[in-house]
């Protein structure tokens, strides 16, 4: 049984992220944010993506939406959702399936809200319009979402203004909205950094028990390896623009092998080390290439432990050693 | 180490408004009566479930929001007393990072005039050398200099938080209130930040106020912790005396949901059950008490206050003095 589930699930990813390329068009130059992304998402499952500030995860994720702004443009490859390729939707197409098929919570809270409308009125809008409900019946839901993910007096809430709101609040508000019509796919770009420990292990066991509920996959932005942990099937880790590492999140966290992942799980504080006031943590060395000048080669190359000449002649392709993807000649 | 920052009996209360007529019916009580004390070259943690008022007390002390109630003194000077022009000045010395960093930066404004612009209306910087002291500031900061021509919403989420670090340490302030300052970075980056926080405090005796979510993160810059509940503090202590050895039922509560650090552990987490009561209550008793594990009748009758259970290490909770007295 399990194992004819898990076939199933190979034969039909729900989104297919093929070699897109997005980059901005700036008066200093071309930036280029991310460079030839390859992603696989099945049906309710969860994909983690970690990677430095900077690195192109909230452009990535801006690239499925369709939500690039001048002057970034998508310059390649496809999106293919369910087999349809969102590339080549029209924007009243792509309107359609941002509120249905697919929805985001964005990083910073405010963005995603409007500040002179009440959190009632913007959850109704969303569910009136996608999905067609009455006034009434859009009230009691948002009302219901909001008691889901934990909101004190729900009922009160409604009528309040977005900075009336604490940080965490304003984003169970969005998790709220996002997950009012039910979608298919929920990207959500870090959203639990807002948060306490205590509601966001409430808000990543709701995730959890809703992505079953309603066989939702999610793709989840996160530089927080805890929350990855916690809440993802795989896990693809970027830097500057280029996928470095893919694997299950139990085979990272055991074996990681790009020298850049490597780093990273150096770099994290945990509870059982005490700390004096001299300590330090590890911190990889150097800078992240700014998109303008990236090195020639390997991008990681200028920080790495492990570089040497060969890794300035090419930039390595992602190899497949038995499912664990790794962008290291060394790995 | 003398006292830089003496808060006591601080409350902040936000009106709510009804109907046509805006009638005050109720009030949040985002702060409800904090005291704490800040030595120079000391850093205070400050942890607490969202919307249990860490950032309004943020706000409050450095007067961006005015008090309802309670005093402030920075450098035994009492704020309250000080004019406008004179609290402005004084603001120089006690910075604030705030928790939203795209809203707080202003979206016309290059990266450069944002950094630049307090400490060249200060007179902290001359114009001619503004480049050169904003760059080294982008340095700092782990951001490339050549970027400071470009505008807010043109950087990543984790880039503009250290927009929002730089802008506030270029006053080089004596007090600097983080407010979730390193929750928008990768591990590695924020390693980076934490300890330039370090070596500045060592370096320059800098007092940090640090509100973060990330135990770990707090444990590692923390001289002290304070733990927050519904607007009131109901534990403090040394760090390693907090984290080691909670006593408050809260913060053990809370410390019991810290995140897994690797899959194999995620079935260990617990959350804290019931709902976030609301802030507009008054509590005759203990606010606690309907989320309690260990409560008693009693606790309902009268609010706890803060006491001692140890060197360096106040609880305000009733059975757990009771106990900790019992155990001598
Ligand atoms: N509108 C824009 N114009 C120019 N450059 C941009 C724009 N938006 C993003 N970038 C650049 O693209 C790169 C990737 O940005 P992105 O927001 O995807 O990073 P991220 O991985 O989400 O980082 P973080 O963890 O800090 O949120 C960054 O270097 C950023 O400066
Ligand atoms: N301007 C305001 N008007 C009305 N209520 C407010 C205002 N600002 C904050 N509040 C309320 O005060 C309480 C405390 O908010 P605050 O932002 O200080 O919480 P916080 O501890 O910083 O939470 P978080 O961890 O989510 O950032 C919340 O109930 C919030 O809704
Ligand atoms: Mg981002
Ligand atoms: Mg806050």
């Amino acid at each position: 049984m399990a194992q004819e589930k898990k076939n199933n699930k190979a034969q039909s990813p729900l989104l297919e992220v093929k070699g897109v390329e997005v980059a901005f068009f700036l008066r200093q130059g071309v930036a280029r944010a991310i460079n030839h992304i390859d992603l696989i998402i099945n049906k309710g499952e969860t994909l983690g993506i970690v990677g430095e500030s900077g690195c192109g995860k909230s452009v990535t994720a801006a690239a499925i939406m369709r939500l690039i702004e001048e002057p970034g443009k998508i310059l390649n490859g496809e999106i293919l959702l369910e087999g349809v390729d969102l590339l080549k939707l029209s924007n009243r197409e792509m309107r359609h399936i941002r509120g249905n098929s697919m929805a985001m919570i964005f990083q910073d809270p405010m963005s995603g809200l409007n500040p002179v409308l009440s959190i009632g009125k913007q959850m109704c809008e969303t569910l009136i319009l996608h999905k067609g409900m009455k006034k009434r019946q859009a009230l009691e839901r948002a009302e219901f979402m909001l008691r889901e993910v934990g909101m004190p007096n729900p009922g009160d809430q409604l009528k309040r203004f977005p900075h009336e709101l604490s940080g965490g609040m304003r984003q169970r508000v969005l998790i709220a909205m996002a997950l009012s019509c039910e979608p298919k796919l929920l990207i959500a770009d870090e959203p639990t950094t807002a948060l306490d420990v205590t509601i966001q292990a409430q808000i990543l066991e709701l995730m959890r028990e809703l992505q079953k509920k309603y066989d939702m996959a999610m793709l989840m932005i996160t530089h927080d390896l805890g929350v990855i942990a916690e809440i993802a099937d795989k896990v693809a880790v970027m830097y500057a623009g280029d996928v470095v590492e893919q694997t299950t999140v139990a085979d990272l966290f055991d074996n990681p092998r790009h020298p850049y992942t490597k780093g990273l799980m150096k770099a994290i504080p945990t509870m059982e080390d005490k700390f004096s006031k001299e300590d330090r943590l590890y911190n990889i060395p150097g800078m992240v290439p700014t998109l303008l000048e990236l090195p020639p080669g390997c991008r990681f190359q200028t920080r790495c432990p492990l570089a040497t000449k060969e890794c300035t002649l090419k930039n390595p392709d992602l190899l497949n050693h038995e499912g664990h993807l790794v962008r290291c000649i060394h790995a | 180490m003398s006292i830089i920052l003496d808060v006591q009996n601080l409350k902040t209360h936000f009106p709510i408004r009804k109907g046509l007529l805006r009638k005050v019916v109720n009030h949040v009580r985002a702060v409800d009566g904090v005291s704490l004390q800040l030595h120079e070259k000391e850093t205070l943690g400050l942890v607490g479930e969202s919307g249990c008022g860490k950032s309004t007390v943020g706000r409050s002390i450095l007067h961006l929001i005015p008090p309802t109630a309670g005093t402030v003194h920075f450098e035994n000077q009492d704020l309250a007393s000080l004019s406008a022009s004179e609290l402005r000045k004084k603001r120089v010395h006690m910075q604030m990072i705030f928790q939203n960093p795209l809203s707080s930066l202003n979206p016309r404004m290059t990266v450069e005039e944002i950094i630049t612009g307090a400490p060249i209306f200060h007179g902290l910087v001359n114009k001619s050398d503004r480049r050169k002291f904003a760059s080294k500031l982008m340095n700092t900061v782990g951001l490339n200099p050549k970027q400071l021509q470009r505008f807010p919403h043109e950087f990543s989420g984790g880039q503009r938080q250290r927009i929002c670090i730089a802008r506030a340490l270029a006053l080089s302030p004596k007090l600097l209130i983080c407010d979730e300052s390193v929750s928008a970075l990768d591990v590695s980056i924020q390693a980076q930040i934490l300890n330039l926080f370090k070596d500045l405090q060592e370096e320059f005796g800098m007092s940090y106020l640090f509100i973060s979510h990330d135990m770990a993160v707090v444990r590692y810059i923390s001289d002290r912790v304070a733990v927050m509940y519904l607007g009131r503090i109901v534990e403090i202590a040394d760090k390693d005396s907090l984290f080691d050895n909670p006593k408050h039922p809260y913060t053990k509560a809370l410390l019991s949901s810290i995140p897994a650090t690797h899959p194999a552990h995620k079935t260990e987490r617990r959350a804290l059950q019931g709902d976030v009561p609301s802030p507009t209550t008054i509590y005759k008793g203990c606010p606690f008490m309907a989320r309690c594990p260990e409560a008693k009748p009693h606790c309902g009758e009268t609010p706890p206050v803060l006491e001692s259970v140890g060197r360096d290490h106040m609880v305000s909770c009733f059975e757990t003095v009771k106990t900790e007295k019992a155990a001598g």
